[in-house]
């Protein structure tokens, strides 16, 4: 099971300042920097964004496992590189810089995710949600397809493993007959989700599901000072950088590309040339 | 058909390790128990005797093939995994179409096949349960099928993952009236259990399990009455060995290695005298 | 009037089957009992767990119910699921299953939150229960980090944050090693002994279970065939429970052999020690009588 880069998202138990942060300031975080992220295709203020975030991975103590998590990526970033180059639009003079803001830019989104989800308990998202009004059930059922994550996953291999004992290759055939391969894997992990969700269902009404109008809950979010502080440092920010971008006009510097000798669109061109020219002599 | 274990050692990739340097050799015809507590490697150890798992160092061979140079599914033809679930097997539209699944997959011919189906499903009484859908079945009669769908491969080696677990006493008595049936055709039969009292009343070849290495390895009178296996591997002693310790305690004359019920009561029966 | 579970006549039938799986039963439960239920697997011991804590007949609708069942004076028909599962507490054989939270923790505070309680008195009862079951140190940790022993003892810690007065398990060390299970079983007993809960106990793990039971319950195709203190099974006018598919302990099968050879017991022991000391006094007078 190739789960790799799913694991970016996992949380785990630290004791740092972003860790004790309330999850309402972290996801305020998360949506504003992806709303900046977003608002530029220049290489340079994708690549200042993207370096402004990384002391924090630091500060949460999560960059060792931040770059293992990267390593699942690398696929996915070469196919953007590749086809932003070489398939960009006429149009474009500067194909390989863009490509290279491009990768930037899922860069730092995944480094913002990645910061937010390894930080925030997902019972604590629950309860932010909560707070945020939305229905108990709704959060609820999100942190239950969290909590069952791990469980699935482990049952899929004991299925795996009990269907290649029967000599069932999954990695065999041409695509059609690898898809037809799934089935033995498919079939019985969705009976067994479906049986699993019958007894979860059987022990949430043993143990008084529904009973009161209003629910409690053990812990309560509480924002601290800090978490104000925080945010106001974030709405400043965002405001500052919006400003620049729109208002005042991005400064010359900020649109840099790369000098057309190294682009990497021209160089393969007259590669493709000379191979060409070879061929014909 | 043996299975022979060289210095076996397992790591799993999260960094895991979870066998040190095992030995171990399986006759042809062999009954053997592997037991331990949780996390001690028995799951890990036999996932490597069909191949499912491929050493990180030392060989695993079962009958000269080393498991290295074989897939799972050249495996299957020779070495029949059980796996405890049979709802993690289980996914066509009747019990046939399901016993028939693997040898059909091999590409076995159509007799042989039917043969071979009328053979196990004769075997494991499943004759009226052919058409039904194994969902609508028990849960006894699931791991029956589950079973049968392995055993119509011919396996000359049977693996047997818990096989009592969560067993009524009717279904355990089944279940080892069938293995000693299956041993007596001339298959090699491994289970992992931690059902000391079923290990106590069929007395196979145990073979004990803590951390990853193997600490004991002999006849069960022998191993499931040593104390310090014993803890090691967390299992309480079987009843009956329990109570002969502790008759023992006062009378110290009293032998220490018994297992069996009708054993003890010869004992008992010569104290009287 | 003690009785704190009253059944009279309770006959039930999946919404799927016209057979009844259970019928005819008719049984009352004093407050502190230990009962171990056991029968071959399919004999209506889970549906039967079901109808004491109201599952039958408020989760199963489809269902039909005949006759009735009263726990500590509740109706189960009249009376909403959580209110039953606040006298009845149920403990299932899957553990990964009823463990619905991503911390020990906060699984036992799950009911507590649904009942709308405050927040202190959750507190409290989040720890009374994590004492009870003697996890404090595992509050922190995800279910699924656990072995299944723990686990168990997790889903028995969140159904006493509701604070049952009955705990009904259902299979709850079938999935468990035997360290496992001997945990489980002895934080059972504990509970029955210190808590004065009263439990009733599905297992197959007769030789651990008849250690503290004060009864036992035989079922067999859908009713009940043996309804007595454990030490009646072996007694002559009784249907041999192998009959029903039980299988005795090799203990009670020692005995059983050795009554046969002409022996005669003061008491029938399901413990080791105890069993040892009547063994001895045994054999040795017989010694003194053949000397």
């Amino acid at each position: 099971m190739m789960l790799s880069p799913l694991s970016a998202f996992e949380f785990k138990r630290k004791n740092t300042f972003i860790h004790h942060l309330d999850p309402r300031t972290l996801l305020y975080f998360v949506i504003l920097t992806s709303i900046l992220i977003l608002q530029f295709q220049q290489l340079i203020p994708v690549v200042i964004i993207f370096v402004a975030i990384i002391p924090l991975l630091f500060v949460a103590r999560i960059i060792r496992e931040w770059i293992v998590s990267l390593k699942g990526f690398i696929f996915l970033i070469l196919i953007i590189f590749f086809i932003n180059v070489f398939f960009s639009p006429a149009n474009n003079p500067h194909p390989t810089t863009f490509a290279l803001s491009m990768i930037f830019r899922l860069l730092a989104l995944v480094t913002t995710f990645a910061l937010f989800f390894q930080t925030v308990h997902p019972d604590d998202l629950g309860q932010a949600l909560v707070k945020l009004r939305m229905p108990y059930e709704f959060s609820w059922a999100i942190t239950t397809a969290y909590r069952y994550v791990p469980t699935l996953a482990k049952e899929a291999q004991q299925i795996i493993d009990a269907q290649m004992s029967r000599g069932i290759e999954f990695q065999k055939g041409n695509f059609l007959k690898r898809i037809r391969n799934y089935i033995p894997l498919i079939v019985p992990l969705f009976i067994s989700a479906i049986k699993r969700a019958w007894k979860l269902a059987e022990a949430m009404d043993s143990k008084a599901w529904g009973a009161a109008k209003k629910r409690t809950f053990l812990y309560e979010l509480q924002m601290s000072p800090m978490d104000y502080v925080i945010i106001i440092i974030i709405t400043i920010v965002f405001i500052s950088v919006i400003y620049v971008r729109y208002i005042l006009g991005l400064p010359a510097w900020a649109e840099w590309t790369l000098p057309p000798e190294l682009e990497l669109k021209e160089i393969g061109k007259w590669i493709l040339g000379y191979i060409v020219n070879f061929l014909q002599l | 058909m043996s299975i022979t274990v060289k210095n076996l050692d397992y790591t799993y990739p999260s960094g895991v390790a979870a066998l040190n340097n095992v030995s171990l050799k399986i006759n042809k015809g062999e009954h053997i128990a592997i037991m331990g507590a949780n996390g001690a490697g028995k799951t890990t150890l036999i996932k490597h005797f069909n191949g499912l798992l491929k050493p990180t160092k030392g060989h695993v061979l079962v009958n000269d093939i080393d498991t290295i140079t074989s897939s799972v599914a050249e495996m299957a033809k020779i070495v029949g995994f059980v796996f405890q679930n049979p709802d993690h097997q289980l996914f066509l539209t009747t019990v046939e179409e399901e016993i028939k699944f693997g040898p059909t997959n091999f590409n076995f011919p159509e007799e042989q096949i039917q043969r071979d189906m009328e053979k196990v499903v004769t075997f494991l009484n499943l004759k009226n349960l052919l058409k039904r859908s194994p969902f609508s079945l028990s849960e006894g009669e699931r791991k029956r099928v589950a079973l049968a769908s392995v055993l119509v491969m011919n396996p000359e080696i049977l693996i047997l993952d818990e096989p009592t677990m969560g067993q009524d006493a009717i279904q355990k008595r089944n279940i080892a009236k069938m293995i000693e049936e299956l041993n007596q055709q001339g298959r090699t039969i491994a289970l992992v259990t931690h059902d000391i009292e079923f290990v106590a009343e069929y007395q196979p070849r145990v073979v004990a399990m803590t951390e990853g290495r193997v600490i004991a390895d002999g006849m069960a009178k022998d191993v499931l009455t040593n104390l310090e296996v014993l803890t090691k591997t967390k299992l309480r002693p079987p009843q009956i060995t329990a109570l002969a310790w502790e008759i023992a305690n006062q009378k110290q004359s009293f032998p220490k290695d018994v297992i069996t019920i009708s054993e003890m009561k010869t004992k008992l029966l010569a104290l009287e005298r | 009037m003690d009785n704190i579970v009253q059944i009279r006549d309770l006959e039930f039938s999946y919404g799927t089957s016209r057979q009844p799986a259970i019928r005819e039963i008719d049984l009352d439960i004093k407050k502190g009992e230990y009962i171990v239920i056991a029968g071959l697997s399919g004999c209506g011991k889970s549906t039967f767990c079901r109808c004491l804590n109201g599952l039958i007949p408020h989760f199963y609708r489809a269902g039909v119910m005949k006759g009735s069942v009263t726990v500590d004076g509740l109706d189960t028909r009249e009376h909403p699921l959580y209110e039953i599962t606040q006298k009845v507490g149920m403990v299932f054989q899957d553990p990964e299953s009823q463990l619905m939270a991503l911390t020990v923790e906060r699984d036992i505070a799950f009911g507590p939150e649904n009942l709308g309680l405050p927040r202190e008195e959750i507190r409290i009862r989040v720890e009374e229960a994590l004492e009870l079951v003697k996890i404090a140190h595992l509050r922190e940790r995800a279910p699924h980090e656990l072995s299944g022993g723990e686990q168990q003892r997790v889903a028995i810690a969140s159904v006493l944050a509701l604070q049952p007065k009955i705990l009904v398990l259902d299979e709850p060390t079938a999935n468990l090693d035997p360290a496992g299970a001997v945990d489980v079983l002895n934080i059972i007993e504990n509970l029955q002994v210190q808590k004065k809960i009263t439990v009733i106990i599905v297992e197959h793990r007769l030789e651990l279970a008849l250690q503290s039971a004060t009864r036992l319950l035989i079922m067999y195709d859908g009713t009940l065939v043996f309804d007595d203190k454990p030490e009646r099974l072996i007694e002559k006018d009784i249907t041999p429970a192998e009959v029903y598919g039980v299988q005795m302990p090799s203990l009670i099968q020692l005995f059983t052999q050795l009554m046969d050879e002409g022996h005669s017991f003061s008491q029938i022991p399901f413990n080791i020690p105890l069993a040892a000391a009547i063994i001895l006094s045994e054999l040795g007078s017989a010694r003194s009588t053949s000397e």
